[in-house]
This record gives structure tokens, sequence and C-alpha cells, in this order.
């Protein structure tokens, strides 16, 4: 069967034997190859016989037998009182006798049948598993659902679900916060296809949440960054709550919290809008379901936290700094900025740095480095608008916790940078 | 095993927690457990005694953690974690105790679902200076770039150690007050 066409094992079907005579499928199909032509009883009886008998008689020890001469003893060693032992014993002698530094076709062979796993199983085992991870990693192996598996549990896992972020969520609004509209779509889909005219699903999607929930988180940051960040203009402040509701840090949380094997969605894994839809409506359930303190302190723990070790500069960038601080300087009436170099080092070499410092009226506003004379005046613009923001390294960390109970949320806008002054500031409690 | 060998084959990693986990709220990453035994295998006693005495309390302290328990004939018992951040740990249980299991269990418990790596440091933060970057010009008195040049001042030797004169000097001066101390005793 394997000489002229080799099927593969899809081909051949589950219940059809794959040709395996010549070693070359896969494991099923030696077992099938075993079922179809089974080593005849006689041989083993006569294996196990001689052996046995040639035991018996002293002419053979176990792992000495070579040679043409010992063979010879078999023959002659064959005794009708030892035939019915030894027919009983023949398996466990076959199997011995595989270990045999001779080469015994027949013995081989019905080691095979009796489920030796001799030298090619270890390296079969290993190319599968090769050809396994590769396909793995081309995205050609299908994933399996959590849910499709035998343990398992949806109530018992919304139930932990709730348990694990210490949060009460209302049962029903959390079965449809999980369920996206493709999953319903697919339900009744599969159901008219199997003759149901009315498939009759009582089902809402997320959509409805998750706009709800949107809106929570996007309130919440509005006033938790304006608060926390009290002389960050209003630009800032905007760029950092886009950045907390963008899809990528929406759908991280999303998965960070176990909601991947929990939604239904058509797709697996789950792609990150539909996780992003799904957090939010998760944050709309909570915002239903619980006293607002409450969703808030959800949102800062796990929405505003992502922001912890961000570098505000990389999420917000200002693209003229200098052109920014020179009108921030301008709205409060100081002289023009005027930027001075400090150090510099190793000129028109390649290792060449500059240490350029930026002044107005002569007052130091903030200093940066750089290769070239010009990213170390941008860089140096840089250090000054964040020293005027207060969000330099050293400013004090996010409050989070009991501490951010205490901060008020602050719902009017922060200054905007056009309007942005150091007059202005000067009335804004920092906390 | 040498480090070598573990790089290779475990690799090294900082300490980091999934998600900003704790920054603001503590969640616990086992999100599931199941325990797969045999009924009537020896090798199972263990594990068949774990659900009938531990079992319980350890989901009651848990609610968090779906258990599951998986009955399979004449099959080895072993314990299966999952975690939120998709790592997977997979404990062969095979003839342990009771007190073992426990013991196991524990352990999967607290973990994070991070691979176990070596740690290059047991602290880890993603600002090691709130001060900035080190410079060849931290700490030096900007006064110098107002000078002028040649300067002898800046030009002079700062010298570290004291030079062969000077220790001659002082070994005169201590001589000297050793012989003044003898000649004040026997006077």
């Amino acid at each position: 069967m394997c000489g002229s066409h080799a099927l593969t094992p899809s081909e051949a079907g589950p219940g059809q034997p794959c040709g395996a005579a010549d070693g070359r499928c896969i494991k099923g199909g030696w077992l099938m190859a075993a079922k179809l032509c089974p080593v005849p009883y006689k041989s083993l009886e006569t294996h196990g016989t001689t052996q046995a008998a040639a035991a018996k008689h002293g002419c053979h020890k176990e792992g000495s037998l070579s040679g043409e001469g010992g063979r010879q003893d078999f023959q002659e060693c064959r005794h009708p009182a030892v035939i019915m032992a030894a027919a009983l014993t023949g398996v466990r002698l076959v199997l011995r006798s595989s270990c045999c530094t001779t080469v015994n076709r027949a013995i081989s062979s019905s080691a095979r049948v009796f489920g030796i796993k001799s030298r090619w199983v270890a390296p079969l085992y290993k190319t599968l598993k090769h050809r396994h991870i590769k396909m793995k990693s081309l995205g050609l192996m299908p994933v399996n659902k959590r849910s499709e598996f035998i343990e398992w549990n949806y109530d018992a896992e919304l139930y932990a679900f709730s348990k694990r972020l210490q949060e009460e969520f209302d049962g029903d609004a959390l079965r449809e916060a999980l369920t996206d509209a493709s999953y319903i779509a697919k339900e009744t889909q599969r159901q008219q296809e199997l003759g149901v005219s009315d498939p009759g699903l009582a089902m809402n999607n997320n959509k409805e949440l998750a706009a709800r929930g949107e809106t929570v988180i996007t309130e919440y940051c509005f006033g938790y960054l304006r608060a926390a960040f009290p002389l960050l203009p209003e630009e800032g402040i905007s760029a950092l709550v886009e950045y907390c509701q963008s899809e990528d840090v929406m759908s991280a949380v999303g998965y960070g919290i176990g909601l991947r094997d929990l939604v239904l969605c058509e797709e697996h894994p789950p792609s990150s809008s539909t996780m992003a839809r799904c957090f939010q409506a998760i944050v709309g359930v909570l915002s239903v379901s619980s006293p607002a303190p409450r969703c808030h302190a959800f949102v800062r723990d796990f929405v505003v936290a992502q922001l912890v070790g961000k570098d505000i500069d990389t999420i917000w960038k200002v693209e003229n700094p200098m052109g920014v601080v020179a009108d921030i300087l301008h709205q409060s009436g100081r002289g023009e900025p005027e930027p001075r170099l400090i150090f510099q080092s190793g000129q028109e070499t390649i290792q060449a740095v500059y240490h350029v410092g930026v002044y107005s009226d002569k007052k130091f506003m903030g200093s940066g480095y750089g290769e070239t004379v010009e990213t170390a005046v941008k860089e140096a613009a840089h250090d000054a608008l964040r020293k005027l923001f207060q969000i330099t390294d050293s400013a004090s960390p996010l409050p989070f916790g009991k501490d951010a109970d205490v901060v008020p949320l602050k719902t009017e806008a922060n200054i905007s940078l056009d309007n942005w002054s150091i007059d202005k500031t000067k009335n804004i409690i920092t906390c | 095993m040498t480090t070598k060998t573990w790089n290779l084959f475990w690799g090294s990693n900082f300490v980091r927690a999934p998600l900003q986990n704790g920054v603001g709220r503590y969640v616990q990453q086992l999100q599931r457990i199941t325990f797969k035994f045999c009924k009537t295998h020896g090798g199972s006693k263990g594990m068949r005694e774990y659900i009938e005495k531990e079992l319980i309390g350890f989901a009651r302290e848990n609610p968090g953690v779906v258990v599951y328990v998986k009955p399979r004939r004449h099959r080895s018992p072993c314990l299966k974690a999952e975690y939120l951040n998709g790592g997977e740990e997979y404990i062969s249980t095979h003839v342990n105790t009771c007190e073992d299991i426990v013991k196991w269990v524990e352990y999967l418990r607290g973990r994070s679902g991070y691979p176990v790596e070596r740690l290059r440091k047991y602290h880890h933060t993603d600002y090691p200076s709130i001060q900035g970057p080190w410079t060849p010009w931290i700490h030096r008195h900007p006064g110098i770039n107002i000078k002028e040049y040649p300067c002898e001042e800046l030009s002079a030797v700062q010298p570290t150690e004291i030079s062969a004169t000077q220790k001659l000097l002082e070994l005169y001066e201590q001589q000297k007050q050793q012989q003044e101390g003898v000649g004040s005793t026997t006077s």
C-alpha cells in the first residue's frame, strides 16, 4: 500500500490503515499493520521453545546468542516435554530476546507487534514535535478553545472572575458584557443551517455596555489625570487619556484579567478589538451594578495603572519644544529663551557631546545633552517644559490606593497650551 | 549546573509583574487548576487523600481559582495550572503523598505564570536614576567656562601623594620632636 502510493493519514481516513509496511508511516500505521498481518503463532511457539529448551539444557545463556553454532544447538535441543511450558512463556522470551545483539528479523518484527519501541520511535517523535512547533509558529495549527475541553464550567468561571477582581458583578449583565455580536450572528446562522427557522436566541451583545464603559473610563481618566498633573496642559491630558483608551491598552488589560477564555466571539483567539470592547463592557457592567467610587477604583487599578513606568514625553510628543517654550515665556512676560553651551567635548569626532542650557532673563530653565548642538538645544527645551509642567523623573508618583481616594476628581479642564503661562500656575495647588 | 547551561535552556530576566499587578490591587494570577487522578490506582492515593481532606479548604480560601477534578481510569495523577497571562504548568504527582501535593499546590498558587528563569537582580526599576544620566560634567564647576586660558591655577599639577621632599621633611620633624622629648625627660 505504501510502496506505490503513500497515503497520508487524512487521505486514508480514520478507519482505514495507512500503509506501513516499509516503516515510513506514523505509529497508528504500525498498529494497523500488526493487525493486518499478525505473526503466525507457530513462529512464536518455535522461537519460545528453542530458547526455553536451550536454557533447560544449559547450552545457552541469555545475551550470548550468536553465530550459526547457537542455532544448531537450538535445533538439537528441541524436546517435546517442554513445548507446552515454552509456548506459555513464549511471549516473554520473545520480548527478552529482542535485546540480544544478534539481528533476527522474526524477533524484531514480533517485538514491534508487542509494542517494543525500537530506535526509530524517538527520532520520529522528535520530527513530529519539530513540525508541530513550526506549524504553530506559522499559525497553521488550530488553537483549541479552553471552553471546548471537558473540564469547563462557565458558571464557575464567571464566579471566580468576579472574586478574582474583588468585585460584585450582576450575573446576567456580566454574561451580556462577555457576548460579542459576532457570536450571536454565528449561532443564529448555525441554527438556521441545522433547520431551526426561528433560533430564538435571547442574547444581547455588549455594544451598549461597551459604550457606557468607554464613557466611564474617559470621564474618570480625565478627572484623575487632571488632578494628578495639575500643571500639564489639557492637550497632554487628552493624549494620556487617548493612550489609556487605545485598543492596545484596553485589550492588554482584557487579556490580563483573564477575558481570553470567557469571551464569546466568533474568532479564536479573540482579536484585540473584540477584547477591548469586552473590557469596556465589563467596566460598563460595573458602573451599573456597583457604586461610582468602586467603579472608579476599578478603572484606576487596571487602566490608569498602565501609565506607571511610562514616559509621558513618549505618549504626548511636543514637536517644536523651543517654540512652545518661547510662547510660554512670551505669555508670561519673560525674556526670550536663550540656549547657551554649558560644556562640550570631542568636537568634530564621532563622540562629540554638547551640554546646552536654556536661560531666560539669565535664569536657568533646563538643560539637555546631544551629539550635535541642535539636538542638545531640543533636549534642553524639552527639559525646560518638563520642569514647567512638573512631569520630571523626580516628580511624585501617581497616587493609588488610599492616596488616590482622597484626591478629588477635577472636572474643569487644565490650562491649554496656548494660554499656558507661569503666572497662571501660581494659584494651582499641586498634590 | 554552569551559568552557560542555565542561560542556554532557561534564560534570565528581571523581576516583573504581569499587568502592573500590585500597583493598584493584587490579582491572583492562578486562574484554574485541574486535579487529574485515578479512582482506584495506587499511584493516585495521595491525590485522593488530598481531594478528601484539603481540596474544599483550598477552594474556599481561593475563590478566584476555578478548581476542576478529573478522574481518569488507570492514569497517573497530575496537576495542571493555568495562569491569567496564558502560562501553564504541569506537575506530575505520581505516588506523591498528600503532604507533597499540598506543597505543590501552594507552589502553583503563588506563581505569576511567567516561566521560571534566573533573576538577574532581585529588584528592578524603570527609572535607574531620577537625577538624569551621568555625564562627564557632573559635579564640575561651571566657573571654569569663564576662565582665561592658559590658566596657571587649572594647569597646575594636583598631586595625589606626598613628594619625597615632603616625606623627608616630615621625617626630620618627627626626629626633632623625639629628640626634644628625650632631652626633656633626661633633664
